[in-house]
C-alpha cells in the first residue's frame, strides 16, 4: 500500500527527515513513536502534501503511484487521510458545508454520484453517533471554539465520512480524557478492514491498547532507529527514550 | 518644496470649472420656476464649487485618492427623473406637492461647506427620492432605490432623503448600478427617537464584469435621536474609483449606530471609505466593522474617525478594519482617528492586514477540496461576517457576483 524509501524532507529549509524507510501492507497498523521534535508530524505532513514540507530526496509510492508529485487534494481523493495533531479553526466556513463538499469531492474522484443534502445528513448523523458528537457541531464553523477533545473527534468524524485507504493519526489521543479516548478508538476501530492501513503517531501505550499495532517504529532525529512488535510500545513507555542517546553516543565513540 | 510654486495645485482639479458653471446656468434656466430657496441653494453651491474646484491630493482627506480621472473631463449632466417607488416619493413630486415641507427638510441637512462633490450635487439638485417612514410604522420589505449607471462622459447627481419617524423601523437599499461615467450620490438620513433604520448602499454593478464600471462618489450623513438605531451596510464590489463618505451624529442619549462595510478590489480599482462618528452626548454606542478584500493591483483606503465630545461620558465605541490582501500588488491604507475628549469612555480600534491563512487552505485541501475552491471558501468566510448580517430581504447575490471576480483573480 505504502512504500517509503530513503525519504528526506525539510521544513523552512531545515532538514528534518533524514532517510526514512517504511513499508505498510494493506490492512496493517503501524505505530510511530519518538521524542518531541523527532519528525513524526513532519512525516505525516510529507505524506499528506503540506506545501511547507519539502521532500528533498527519496520516494513515496502509494498503491504504486508516486505521491511526491501529487497535490494534497488528489492524495486525499486517492485515499490518504491525516488526522491532524493540531486541527485548525476556520471561522466562517460551516462544518456541514465543508464536510459535504469534502465527501462529494472524494466521491466524484471515485466515480460515485454526489450525495444530496438529505443523504449527506443521514450519513453524517450515523457517523456523529459513532464518535458521540452532538448533531449541533455540524452547524458550527470548522473547529471554531471547539474544545481540544471536540477537535480530535471532528477529525475522526471526517475520517469516518471519507473512508480513506490509509489513515494517519497524528497524536489523536493527546489531550483526550479516558472516555473520549475510548470513543475515538471505537471510531477508528469501526474503520478496521483487511484493505485499510493505519499509521498511528502517539506517545502513549493507552491508545494502542484499543488499536493493536502490527509494528512499532521509533523515530529519532528524522530516522527510524528501531522497529519491533507491539511489545516495543510498552517497553518504551517503561524505559523512555534515554537509550537512544546512549546508543548514539556509543555509536559515535566506536 | 520651496519657491513660490510650492502652493500651486495641479490645474487638472480646476480645468473644467467653466464647463460646470455653464452647465449649471443652463440647468438653472430650465428650472427657473422651482421654489426660490431651491434656486438659491443651487446657485450658492455652484459658486462655492467654482471657487474650490475638485479636491486635490494635497488635502488630508483626499491624500490617497486622486480624482483627476474624474476632474479632467467635462462630464455632461444626465438629466432624468426618479421613478415613483412604493414608500419613496420622487423629489420632483415632493417639490410640486409641498415645497415648504421640503424646504424645512433641506434646512436640516448639514451644509456641504467645502465638500466639492456634495456641492456639485447641490448645484444640480433635482433627481432623487424622499423616503418618509411614518411614526411607529414597521416597513417589512426593504425600500429599494435603484439608480441607473451613468454612461461614458456623463454624470448623475442623485439625492436621497430618508426620515424614519419615532418608533418606526425600516430598511432602505440604495443600489448604484454604476456605469462608465460618474455617479455622485448625496444621502441625508434622520433616525428619530426609538426608530430603527438599516441602510444598505450597494455598489455592485454587473456592468463591472464588462469593464464598464466607472466612478462612484457618495456623501451620506445620518443623525440619530434618543434611543434610535442606525445600521449601515456599505457593500462595494464595483467601480474603478470609489469614494464613500459616511458621517453619523449620535445626537441624543441612547443613540446607537453600527457601520458595516465590505469592499472588494480587483484589477486596478481604488476604493476609499471614510467614516466619521460624532459622539455628541453621553451613553451612546457605535460599532464599526469594515472588511476589505483586495486582489490584483487594487487599492483600499479606510479612514474611521471617532469623535467623543467632552460631554459624551459612558461612550462605548469600537472600530475594526480587517483586510485580506490577495494580490502581490494590492494595497491597503487604513487608519483610525480617535479624538476623545471625555474620560469615562470605552473606545477600541484595530486594523489588520493579512493574507489567506495557508494552514487553513491546506486543511481544506487535505480533505479533498481543490485548491481554487479552498481559497474561495476562505475568502467567502472572511466576507460572510458582513454578508450574514445584512437585513432580511436584502439579497447578497449582487455581492456574490463581485466576489466571483475577486475569487477568479485570486485563484487563477
Ligand atoms: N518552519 C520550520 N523551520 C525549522 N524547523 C522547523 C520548522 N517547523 C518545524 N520545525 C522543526 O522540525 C522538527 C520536527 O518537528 P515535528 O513537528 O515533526 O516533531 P514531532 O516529532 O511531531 O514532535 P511532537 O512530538 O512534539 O509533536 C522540530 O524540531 C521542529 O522545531
Ligand atoms: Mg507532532
Amino acid at each position: 500500500m505504502l512504500v517509503i524509501k530513503n525519504l528526506h524532507a525539510s521544513t523552512g529549509g531545515t532538514p528534518i527527515l533524514k532517510g526514512i524507510d517504511l513499508e505498510i501492507a494493506p490492512g496493517e497498523i503501524h505505530a510511530v513513536m519518538g521524542p518531541n521534535g523527532s519528525g513524526k508530524s513532519t512525516l505525516a505532513n510529507a505524506l499528506s502534501g503540506r506545501p511547507t514540507t519539502e521532500i528533498t530526496e527519496g520516494s513515496v509510492l502509494f498503491e504504486g503511484k508516486d505521491l511526491t508529485e501529487m497535490e494534497p487534494e488528489i492524495r486525499a481523493r486517492e485515499g490518504i487521510f491525516l488526522a491532524f495533531q493540531y486541527p485548525v479553526e476556520i471561522p466562517g466556513v460551516g462544518n456541514n458545508y465543508f464536510l459535504k463538499a469534502s465527501v462529494n469531492a472524494v466521491r466524484e474522484h471515485r466515480g460515485q454520484p454526489p450525495l444530496d443534502a438529505m443523504d449527506f445528513l443521514t450519513l453524517a448523523r450515523e457517523k456523529l453517533k459513532l464518535v458521540n458528537m452532538p448533531n449541533e457541531l455540524m452547524n458550527r464553523p470548522i473547529n471554531a471554539g471547539f474544545s481540544g477533545g471536540e477537535k480530535k473527534r471532528n477529525e475522526i468524524l471526517q475520517m469516518l465520512l471519507l473512508e480513506p485507504k490509509l489513515c494517519i493519526l497524528d497524536e489523536t489521543d493527546s489531550g483526550l480524557d479516558i472516555d473520549a479516548l475510548r470513543e475515538v478508538a471505537v471510531g477508528v476501530n469501526a474503520l478496521r478492514s483487511p484493505d485499510r492501513s493505519m499509521l498511528i503517531i502517539t506517545h502513549y501505550q493507552r491508545l494502542l491498547d484499543y488499536i493493536v499495532p502490527d509494528q512499532v517504529h521509533v523515530l529519532s532525529d528524522g530516522k527510524i532507529v528501531r522497529s519491533g512488535g507491539k511489545e516495543l510500545a510498552r517497553e518504551l513507555e517503561e524505559t523512555g527514550y534515554g537509550w537512544i542517546e546512549q546508543q548514539a553516543a556509543s555509536g559515535a565513540s566506536k | 518644496m520651496s519657491g513660490k510654486n510650492a502652493g500651486r495645485v495641479n490645474p487638472v482639479y480646476t480645468a473644467q470649472l467653466g464647463h460646470y458653471r455653464d452647465a449649471q446656468a443652463a440647468f438653472a434656466s430650465e428650472r427657473s420656476g422651482d421654489p426660490e430657496w431651491l434656486v438659491g441653494l443651487r446657485a450658492n453651491a455652484i459658486d462655492r464649487f467654482a471657487e474650490i474646484g475638485f479636491p486635490s491630493t494635497r488635502l488630508e482627506e483626499w491624500k490617497y485618492t486622486n480624482v483627476a480621472p474624474i476632474a479632467k473631463d467635462a462630464l455632461v449632466l444626465r438629466d432624468g427623473d426618479a421613478p415613483e417607488i412604493e414608500g419613496a416619493e420622487s423629489l420632483s413630486s415632493a417639490i410640486a406637492r409641498d415645497p415648504e415641507a421640503l424646504r424645512a427638510r433641506f434646512a436640516r441637512c448639514p451644509a456641504s461647506k467645502d465638500r466639492a462633490f456634495a456641492l456639485l450635487n447641490d448645484a444640480f439638485l433635482a433627481n432623487g427620492w424622499w423616503v418618509s417612514v411614518p411614526t411607529n410604522a414597521d416597513v417589512g420589505a426593504p425600500i429599494h432605490l435603484r439608480i441607473d449607471g451613468a454612461a461614458a462622459g456623463e454624470v448623475l447627481h442623485p439625492r436621497v432623503l430618508v426620515d424614519v419617524a419615532p418608533g418606526a423601523r425600516a430598511t432602505v437599499v440604495i443600489e448604484l448600478e454604476g456605469g462608465p461615467g460618474l455617479t455622485n450620490l448625496v444621502a441625508d438620513i434622520e433616525v428619530a427617537a426609538n426608530a430603527s433604520l438599516d441602510l444598505v448602499l450597494l455598489q455592485a454593478s454587473e456592468g463591472d464584469a464588462r469593464g464598464e464600471a466607472g466612478f462612484q462618489v457618495s456623501t451620506a450623513s445620518a443623525r440619530v435621536a434618543r434611543d434610535g438605531r442606525f445600521r449601515s451596510h456599505t457593500l462595494t464590489t464595483s467601480g474603478t474609483l470609489v469614494r464613500n463618505d459616511l458621517d453619523v451624529l449620535l445626537a441624543e442619549e441612547g443613540a446607537d449606530c453600527e457601520l458595516r462595510g465590505l469592499f472588494l478590489g480587483s484589477g486596478s480599482r481604488l476604493i476609499d471609505n471614510h467614516s466619521a462618528v460624532d459622539h455628541a452626548v453621553p451613553h451612546c454606542n457605535s460599532r464599526e466593522l469594515y472588511k476589505g478584500i483586495l486582489g490584483g493591483r487594487s487599492k483600499g483606503i479606510f479612514r474611521g474617525r471617532v469623535l467623543v465630545r467632552p460631554d459624551a461620558q459612558k461612550t462605548d465605541a469600537t472600530q475594526s478594519n480587517p483586510n485580506l490582501l490577495l494580490g502581490e500588488g494590492a494595497e491597503i491604507d487604513t487608519k483610525p482617528q480617535l479624538e476623545i475628549y471625555a474620560d469615562d469612555v470605552k473606545c477600541s480600534h484595530g486594523a489588520t492586514v493579512g493574507q489567506l491563512d495557508e494552514d487553513a487552505v491546506f486543511y481544506l485541501r487535505s480533505r479533498g477540496i481543490g485548491v481554487a475552491e479552498a481559497r474561495a471558501l476562505m475568502i467567502l468566510a472572511f466576507a460572510n461576517e458582513i454578508l450574514d448580517a445584512l437585513p432580511e430581504g436584502v439579497a447578497s447575490d449582487a455581492v456574490a457576483k463581485g466576489l466571483q471576480a475577486v475569487l477568479e483573480e485570486a485563484t487563477s
